[in-house]
């Protein structure tokens, strides 16, 4: 593997020693573009208390291409589908590389608390949430409690 | 006692006229460094032999070689970036053209740099011909 650039040693520094509130994310140490994330569930969402694990991965044209990032905990949302891909205009067509690990974990959090049914790509997650929203959440509530709640 | 001098090199340093602190927008390394792609100047700096970058102290043109790794990108928005940085992340899809900070049209502020920015990138300037008259500021 060649040299890891700066700018990777720089923003793996800072998400240590200056964490992003509810989230960590650890660079895996045989890999360090490897990334185990966590993201506490948002206050007020049907994730409240819920800690998700996410992974991040940064292609080697990073910071050209978005990070890669896809969830390990199970967890019912309309725009995360049952693999953990994230649909997300950030991770693909509205990427910057003014953008960063930081950032695009910050906007998943936030996806976290405004699912977008209308942009979905779980389609029967986002059918549920347009027929009924109360029961839908009821749902990513019980799979919360589920899947990413320690016992 | 009689010293003979009988050989020198002159030594001299130099940094852009930006403000010490500022940092690349892509790579978040510092101007007066290499871009990721330039481990050593000269070296592995693919392009630029040809071309004189004005936006340089005047000594440095003998080094014309790496001096445009160095040549900080500024936009007509004000955001920077080294040139190669600029380069690759327009040559990109996904960058529709835009400055990675601010999402506008990225287009050159300074008229040396459009000159450069055509014969490294092979395509015209998006500059638009009113902001022509910035001379390059050396440092």
């Amino acid at each position: 593997m060649s040299q890891l650039p700066k700018r990777i040693i720089k923003e793996s520094q800072r998400l240590i020693s200056d964490p992003v509130p509810g989230i960590t994310a650890v660079p895996h140490e045989d890999n360090l573009r490897y990334f185990q994330v966590t993201i506490q569930g948002p206050k007020e969402s049907p994730y409240q208390d819920g800690l998700f694990k996410l992974e991040l991965y940064l292609p080697d044209d990073y910071p050209m291409v978005a990070p890669k990032v896809r969830f390990l905990t199970k967890i019912y949302h309309p725009n995360i589908d049952r693999l953990g891909r994230i649909c997300l205009d950030v991770l693909k067509k509205n990427w910057s590389p003014a953008l960063q690990i930081r950032t695009i974990l910050l906007s998943i959090q936030a996806l976290l608390s405004a699912p977008n049914p209308d942009d979905p790509l779980s389609n029967e997650v986002a059918e549920h949430w347009k027929r009924d929203e109360q029961d839908a959440i009821a749902t990513a509530k019980e799979y919360t409690k589920l899947y990413a709640t320690e016992q | 006692m009689k010293v003979t001098i009988q050989n020198w090199h002159s030594i001299f340093a130099w940094h852009w006229d930006v403000p010490g602190d500022e940092v690349c927008g892509i790579c978040r390394v510092a101007f007066d460094g290499t871009c990721p792609v330039c481990k050593f100047p000269g070296d592995q700096c693919p392009i630029g032999k040809f071309f004189d970058c004005l936006f340089c102290f005047v000594i440095l043109r003998s080094h014309v070689g790496h001096v445009l790794t160095f040549c900080p990108a500024i936009g007509s928005c004000h955001h920077s970036f080294h040139m190669h940085c600029i380069l690759k992340w327009l040559d990109t899809d996904t960058s529709k053209g835009l400055c990675p900070m601010c999402r506008q049209i990225f287009t050159l502020e300074n008229s040396n740099n459009k000159e450069v920015f055509e014969a490294l990138s092979g395509r015209p300037s998006p500059l638009e011909e009113g902001i022509l008259e910035q001379e390059g500021t050396p440092v």
